[in-house]
């Protein structure tokens, strides 16, 4: 048998993104499903325009999705936790820059005893005092314990960097700001962002035809509101130096964070972006991760990445390095920017970064568990299937000489933040 | 239910296909029975190490995850105290591909020293990144020793320090690798797109010629019995004071290794359980706390942990958590306690049938602790407990002469 020959393969070229159903409540609340019958599972997610973005003061948004679970007028925390966990379940509240999510994911048997929980929870909950005492308390234990990571620090110290501490994207959390939520803020926020008119619903599973009569009778009778932000006219303030050292002398490896303000998604060089960024370090056989990894053997770990808020987009670099290695380190992340621009990418190496995001994208969009998520940030950032269908194309069809031409443009070193917390060495 | 097809080649390597032809995708797991209790305790950290090494090219493939990624695959591993585990996602078209890379890494790795050099710094920053520098990074090395003094468990899988992963050799590498990498030491698990007679063709096409091993029995020293408390308090820089407790558990295949998996649900799993309601919220004196099991093959550690709140003691808090294990002792849990654990658990269980990945996996770890069938029969245990079992399991092991405890911080 021939070993050494690899076996034939077959390109995958196409990603079904158009396989969701869309349709309303009564009262206009738009939902999306996709299905799949196996096993009586569905998810659930009500999606709020409750992030960051949307708040009028510092940790808002984040308290009241964390609290919202903790209390009605008519049951406490413990009696909401009951009435779902006996279930198997939890009603799950997660949150970010832009919105925020309220999901469940439970045996579809069971579905009709949680729907009522949630509407509860949308349309009457009261932020006990207690319960908010406790969240700032807990707060203020997780802030200690992660003020001794090297990289929490390097986070928020780039975050800054990019926006300045006045910008919901930019500010990090501090204790004088937990002190200062009060109670009637989060019961106003709520009233305001989590009524349930005012959300998208994503589902994937089970659904049923009694599943959207349930839904309707739950959240297609409130009125639908449009949700309005304070930060319409905001203007990010970057740091006007670009190096930020942080000194932990205690630490034994050093956090670096590179990378800076990039185009959005909806941007033309985009698509072709997306393929650059993953042959440079988005995959465990970019460039970072085999230099610094695999034959320095500086870090267990390199990436970058763009991430996308809806009202700005950012390009960085992470990885955590011995104090030691940590200069050579970055020396050799602007050494791959530079061979990025200089030398065009082979073709075997760029044939292999096809066939891995194609796969990749073929994984995210596996089952109705995953595609739903694709789904929604689709929808959420007022996309559609034909997008996708660019980025499909941009990289079957990408060439070494536009990633040249595109690194030239984005992945230069005199362009980036460069932020490190460690202990300075020598 | 998961329907699956089981076959054994004739060098004992043994097939486990769930055929699922709804996605395009297949998952191929590997899982090799050696972990970090088949070490030697002035070697530790070596099954971790050698889950590394193995991605660092074998006999015929120069590079594993190129390969894998040309034919549009991920991969990943994992190495617990029992077991060590691979497994490829790719395009189900492309599945010979990661047959391929699996046969020939098991047939024979391509030692080398420039791998291993490369492989032992990346662990060592692993081990820094994750266990040095981080608070609490050390706690599991702590109990770990605190509650086996014989029992291999009493190291974690990263090893017990830096200098045995350093020490590692070439030599070292070759007799794991021939001891343990054999066919009839491994199980090959494959969910998705390829049906059953295609999967067992295309295993003997390719692992069929592998050698088998002279498996060494497992025969690890049995950690006796408790009789006397143990107590160990860490100085520690940290913000937040942190109780430990901790109690040896029946084996995962004892049936009464049920019993006591959803006694820790109903004292520490959710904000309905004990713990949480009575400690956290009505007496305040932790702002966190839980219990839970970590599943082990042989006896396990059954665990309450909780962060203080400020200003408590530590003996405040310990006994509080000693009041609610004398409780759960003392009588019956409630019906309506115990249907929530179970609902719980059998959630768990569904969930961990969607996906490929998780179906392959989920098959090869059942089959490796008794047999595959156990992925669908498993949720009837759990189901079948009933109160007094709990209370019976609950006084035989949660007693004061049986527990661990350790309170590391200020």
């Amino acid at each position: 048998m021939m070993r050494e020959t690899a076996p034939a393969l077959q390109q995958v070229t196409t990603i079904d993104l158009r396989n969701y159903t869309e349709t309303q409540l009564a009262n206009g609340v738009p939902v999306y499903y996709t299905t799949a019958q196996e096993e009586d599972l569905i998810r659930i997610e009500w999606r709020f325009h409750a992030g960051r973005w949307f708040e009028p003061k510092k940790l808002i948004a984040r308290a009241t999705s964390a609290l919202m679970r903790k209390g009605t007028s008519t049951h406490s925390a413990k009696e909401l936790a009951d009435m779902v966990e006996f279930f198997g379940t939890q009603i799950q509240s997660s949150f970010g820059q832009d919105d925020t999510s309220v999901h469940i994911t439970c045996l579809g048997k069971y579905l009709s005893r949680i729907l009522p929980v949630v509407e509860e929870i949308l349309t009457d909950a009261i932020y006990p005092e207690e319960e908010l005492h406790l969240f700032v308390q807990r707060q203020q234990q997780r802030l200690r314990v992660s003020a001794q990571n090297t990289d929490f620090h390097a986070n928020r110290a780039f975050q800054k960097a990019l926006y300045g501490v006045e910008h919901p994207y930019g500010y990090a959390m501090e204790e004088p700001d937990l002190f200062a939520i009060s109670r009637q803020e989060l019961q106003d926020f709520h009233r305001t962002h989590y009524l349930p008119g005012t959300a998208t619903i994503f589902i994937a599973g089970n659904v049923q035809n009694d599943t959207l009569a349930l839904l309707e009778k739950h959240f297609g009778k409130q009125k639908r509101t449009s949700i309005v932000s304070p930060f319409e006219q905001i203007v990010a303030k970057p740091a006007t130096d670009k190096k930020i050292f942080i000194d932990k002398a205690d630490s034994v490896q050093s956090s670096v964070r590179i990378g800076g303000p990039i185009i959005p998604k909806t941007h033309p060089d985009f698509p072709g972006l997306n393929v650059l960024i993953t042959a440079f370090g988005g995959y465990f056989g970019s460039r970072l991760m085999s230099n610094i990894r695999e034959e320095k053997g500086y870090t267990y770990g390199i990436y970058s990445t763009v991430s996308h808020h809806t009202h700005a987009s950012y390009f960085s670099i992470e990885t955590e390095v011995g104090n030691e290695v940590c200069d050579a380190a970055i020396a050799e992340i602007y050494h791959e920017m530079r061979r990025m621009r200089e030398e065009k990418m082979p073709e075997a190496e760029l044939a292999k970064v096809k066939s891995y995001m194609m796969g990749s994208m073929l994984r995210a969009t596996d089952g109705p568990f995953n595609r739903i998520n694709v789904i929604r940030n689709m929808i959420q950032s007022g996309l559609t299937p034909a997008y996708y269908d660019d980025i499909v194309s941009a990289i079957l069809n990408a060439t070494p000489e536009h990633m040249q031409l595109l690194a030239q443009k984005y992945l230069n070193e005199k362009d980036m933040y460069e932020v490190v917390c460690g202990k300075k060495v020598g | 239910m998961i329907q699956y097809k089981k076959h054994q080649l004739e060098n004992g390597l043994t097939l486990i296909v769930n055929e699922d032809m709804t996605t395009q995708l297949v998952a191929v797991d590997v899982l090799y029975k050696v972990g970090a209790r088949d070490e030697h305790i002035s070697k530790t950290g070596f099954a971790h190490l050698f889950e590394h090494l193995m991605f660092g090219g074998s006999v015929h493939i120069p590079d594993f995850d190129t390969e894998l990624q040309k034919a549009g695959g991920t991969n990943n591993a994992y190495t617990s105290n029992d077991l060590t585990n691979y497994y490829d996602i790719l395009p189900a078209e492309n599945i010979e591909t990661a047959l391929w890379l699996e046969s020939d890494r098991m047939l024979q790795l391509d030692f080398s020293e420039r791998s291993l050099n490369v492989q032992r710094n990346v662990v060592c920053e692993e081990f820094k990144e994750h266990y040095i520098n981080r608070p609490y990074g050390d706690v599991w090395h702590k109990m770990r020793k605190l509650v086996y003094t014989t029992h291999p468990y009493q190291w974690p899988t990263i090893g017990l320090e830096l200098q045995h992963v350093q020490d590692a050799t070439l030599n070292d590498v070759q007799k794991f690798f021939y001891t343990y990498y054999r066919p009839n030491n491994a199980i090959l698990a494959i969910s998705g797109g390829i049906t059953f007679d295609k999967a067992v063709e295309l295993s003997n096409k390719w692992f069929g010629d592998i050698p088998k091993g002279d498996i060494p029995i497992k025969n690890f020293p049995v950690e006796p019995e408790q009789t006397e408390k143990r107590f160990l308090k860490v100085d520690a820089d940290v913000p937040v004071n942190v109780i430990y407790k901790a109690w040896l558990m029946p084996e995962r295949t004892d049936p009464k290794y049920y019993a006591m998996n959803l006694l820790s649900d109903v004292l520490g799993m959710g904000e309905t359980s004990r713990l949480f309601q009575s400690l956290k919220m009505d007496k305040k004196l932790f702002t966190d706390i839980g219990a839970y099991i970590t599943g082990s093959i042989d006896k396990g550690m059954f665990i309450i942990s909780g962060k203080l709140a400020e200003g408590v003691s530590y003996e405040d808090g310990e006994q509080g958590i000693d009041a609610e294990v004398q409780k759960i002792c003392s009588a019956l849990v409630e019906d309506t306690e115990l249907q929530r654990v179970k609902n719980i658990v059998e959630m768990d269980m569904v969930s961990n049938l969607t996906g490929v990945m998780n179906k392959a996996e989920s098959l090869a770890l059942s089959e490796m602790l008794e047999d595959a069938a156990l992925v669908n029969t498993e949720v009837e245990r759990f189901r079948a407990v009933t109160t007094e079992d709990m209370l019976s399991i609950a006084q035989h092991i949660l007693r004061e002469e049986k527990s661990n405890t350790m309170y590391y911080g200020k």
